[in-house]
């Protein structure tokens, strides 16, 4: 039997917005194609092995904890995250954990925080918070709609492409219309919602991406979407398409 | 200026009443529009006891409003919803003569948190009574410490109150430290000196595990519900104080009520509360200490927590064909998953409908619904039949699905159809939940009651 370990990063500070529903989305829809699925969380002070995770998530938090999480951040797990990343492991990461990745986080006062800088991008902070309901679309067609809500304006290196082209909404800093990033097989959005369950054919684009790099083959058996493809069309017709 | 502004809104009042809509906020927004400190004036020796906090101002003030009942004190209460600054100005020109002298001695407020920062300024409360801080909705409120931030701000606005404060909360709790050399300001306490059963206990996702003042972990010896419990810092020794009045005991939870131990200021006492769900065993507790702040006797404190009444839309029972329709208001995480906490108990065969809108006053955001648990409802045996209604009864009925409900089980109720809503109640022929958001309760509630009974909450 096929098996994914799927790596919920800091499940205990990055919790906002439901962003486990991510995790309980991959759990099940892995579960559903008859490939066992386990979750394994690293926590504050865990030790994080990447090399025995298959997807590794990483949510948004409240800017409270986010000081605690920068100091158990650098060091071991910095050098285990960036090596996962170049090593083309899966990662998804929303909101304040994509901003991490980046290289670093300016305050609009002028402050500056430094991140692991694992992809070429950089955040500064506006002082109008950037929220609502939004839909973007990648590049290889899947179109993904969200709910976003950030002060942050991220802004792309050359070193990484974005992860689609906004529809409606702000995105990245919603001035270029990019959003999110991806690099290898490193996705980032600031898109809660949370983002796998309504947008089902970027969940599965995940966990194909987890298969070939275990198993060399992505065959998924195709399942009820119904709910799912629903939820989408609705938000799509009541936020995106009016 | 004055006697434009009530008579104004007096007549607002009156003509939005008879034309049959409930007239709670836009009276007071025109009367504050002539005259913007005119709260001032209309509390001006008025006894006012305000309750703030997240979860649990409407249950609370009921209780509150209960020992005002049965002592017979003059009093008024604004209306549940009504409790921004233009709710509380209509429902002190509604009760004050057109010149503006309130007619009632004494005044129960429900504050909105962060309304509280205006109306701190006009009012004088005898008691603040602060529930709890919890992640409300995102979209509106902020962080957790945004909320904190609005209510220390309010509480340093007044010229002298007694704060009553929930001493398991560590949120709440901390603004203590803000007023402990404040002499006008005096702090007490109240909380559950011992855990709730292991069901209500459970979580996902705690909005304060780190300690608000040095940033380390709490270390917890119990917990009630979400992050509600006896907190300590290792670090810095922030930690939970012996509350002035305690629940010492939990003698049963039941569907309907709970019986706990009380402690008043060490006067002990076994009482029913009588309302379900285990988180309103802090509303009475804090209610009771708010009573005693303003002179009522323990033991008819105890009398009147034992007797009150739900309160409107945070759950009310509607009967049909001798089966119970009762609706319950979800608002946020923690008060949703008591909710959920509170159906798992039941036991007889039951259908809920989960109702999700997105509009400004749930939250324009709804991943907060992947943050309720729902694990125990979904895998109870009575639970016999999932429906979802509203603007989101997709994003809803996914939640549920993911959260391992059998998808077959579930019905989506499309386009806001309340009417359709009634069809599959009545057809259920058994006992049926309706646990709504707060403008899908207001869109339902009047069809819900002309159905199966329960006058309109304005009335």
């Amino acid at each position: 039997m096929r098996e994914l370990n799927i790596c919920h990063i800091y499940p205990d500070l990055l919790n906002l917005y439901g962003d486990r529903g991510n995790i309980l989305c991959l759990k099940q829809r892995i579960e559903r194609r008859d490939i066992k699925a386990n979750v394994i969380e690293v926590k504050m002070g865990d030790k994080f092995d990447s090399n025995n995770a298959d997807i590794i998530f990483i949510g948004g938090g409240q800017d409270f904890e986010q000081d605690v999480l920068l100091k158990d951040l650098k060091g071991d797990k910095e050098k285990a995250l960036i090596n996962a990343i170049e090593s083309e492991k899966v990662l998804l990461a929303i909101c304040g954990g994509y901003q991490m990745l980046g290289k670093y986080y300016k305050t609009h006062d002028g402050n500056q925080m430094d991140f692991i800088g694992a992809l070429d991008f950089y955040t500064v902070g506006a002082k109008q918070r950037m929220i609502g309901n939004y839909a973007f679309k990648t590049e290889s067609g899947i179109e993904i709609v969200g709910f976003e809500n950030h002060s942050g304006k991220t802004y792309l290196g050359s070193g990484v492409k974005p992860l689609g082209t906004v529809i409606k909404g702000f995105g990245n800093n919603g001035e270029d219309k990019t959003e999110g990033a991806i690099y290898k097989n490193t996705f980032c959005t600031y898109s809660h919602g949370p983002v796998l369950p309504k947008n089902p054919e970027f969940a599965d684009l995940l966990i194909k991406k987890a298969l070939i790099n275990k198993y060399n083959d992505d065959e998924l058996a195709t399942i009820n979407d119904e709910f799912e493809t629903k939820a989408h069309n609705s938000v799509m017709n009541m936020y995106i398409n009016s | 200026m004055t006697f434009l502004a009530c008579l104004i809104c007096k007549i607002t009042f009156f003509v939005l009443k008879i034309t049959g809509r409930g007239a709670t906020t836009l009276p007071g927004r025109m009367a504050l529009k002539i005259k913007p400190d005119i709260l001032k004036k209309l509390s001006n020796g008025v006894n006012i006891v305000l309750v703030t906090g997240t979860n649990g101002k409407t249950t609370t003030c009921r209780i509150l409003e209960q020992m005002f009942i049965d002592s017979k004190k003059d009093y008024f209460l604004n209306k549940s919803g009504a409790n921004l600054i233009t709710g509380i100005t209509t429902s002190f020109i509604m009760n004050s003569s057109v010149f503006g002298k309130c007619k009632k001695e004494n005044a129960i407020i429900e504050c909105d948190e962060n309304a509280f920062k205006k109306v701190s300024l006009y009012l004088n409360p005898k008691a603040v009574l602060v529930t709890n801080v919890f992640r409300d909705q995102l979209d509106r409120y902020g962080e957790v410490t945004h909320t904190l931030g609005a209510i220390r701000e309010s509480i340093s606005n007044l010229k002298s109150t007694t704060l009553c404060l929930c001493a398991d909360c560590s949120l709440t709790y901390s603004l203590s430290r803000d007023f402990e050399n404040n002499e006008n300001i005096k702090v007490l306490t109240y909380g559950v000196n011992v855990p709730f059963d292991e069901q209500s206990g459970e979580t996902n996702v705690s909005d304060a595990e780190y300690c608000i003042f040095c940033k380390n972990k709490y270390d917890y010896d119990y917990h009630t519900f979400g992050h509600l419990g006896g907190f300590k810092c290792k670090k810095c020794g922030y930690s939970r104080v012996k509350p002035d009045v305690s629940v010492d005991r939990i003698i049963a939870i039941k569907a309907d009520y709970s019986e706990v131990s009380l402690n008043i200021f060490d006067e002990t006492f076994d009482t029913r509360v009588n309302v379900p769900g285990t988180y309103n065993i802090y509303n009475a507790a804090g209610a009771a200490l708010a009573l005693n702040v303003l002179g009522f006797e323990p033991k008819n404190i105890v009398k009147s927590i034992s007797e009150f009444d739900c309160a409107f839309g945070r759950m009310e029972k509607f009967t049909y064909n001798n089966h119970n329709i009762n609706m319950i208001l979800v608002k946020n995480p923690a008060g949703f998953t008591q909710v959920t906490s509170h159906l798992s108990r039941i036991d007889n065969d039951f259908a809920a409908v989960f109702c999700l809108n997105d509009n400004a006053a749930d939250g324009r955001d709804v991943s907060w619904i992947w943050d309720v648990h729902f694990h125990n409802l979904l895998s109870s045996p009575y639970l016999k039949k999932v429906y979802t209604c509203g603007k989101r009864a997709y994003d809803m009925a996914l939640v549920l699905k993911y959260n391992g409900y059998d998808e077959a089980n579930i019905t989506v109720i499309e386009n806001e159809d309340y009417d359709k809503e009634i069809e599959y109640i009545i057809a259920e022929e058994k006992d049926v939940y309706i646990v709504p958001t707060y403008t899908s309760m207001m869109e339902q509630r009047h069809k819900i009651a002309a159905k199966f009974g329960g006058k309109e909450f304005w009335e």
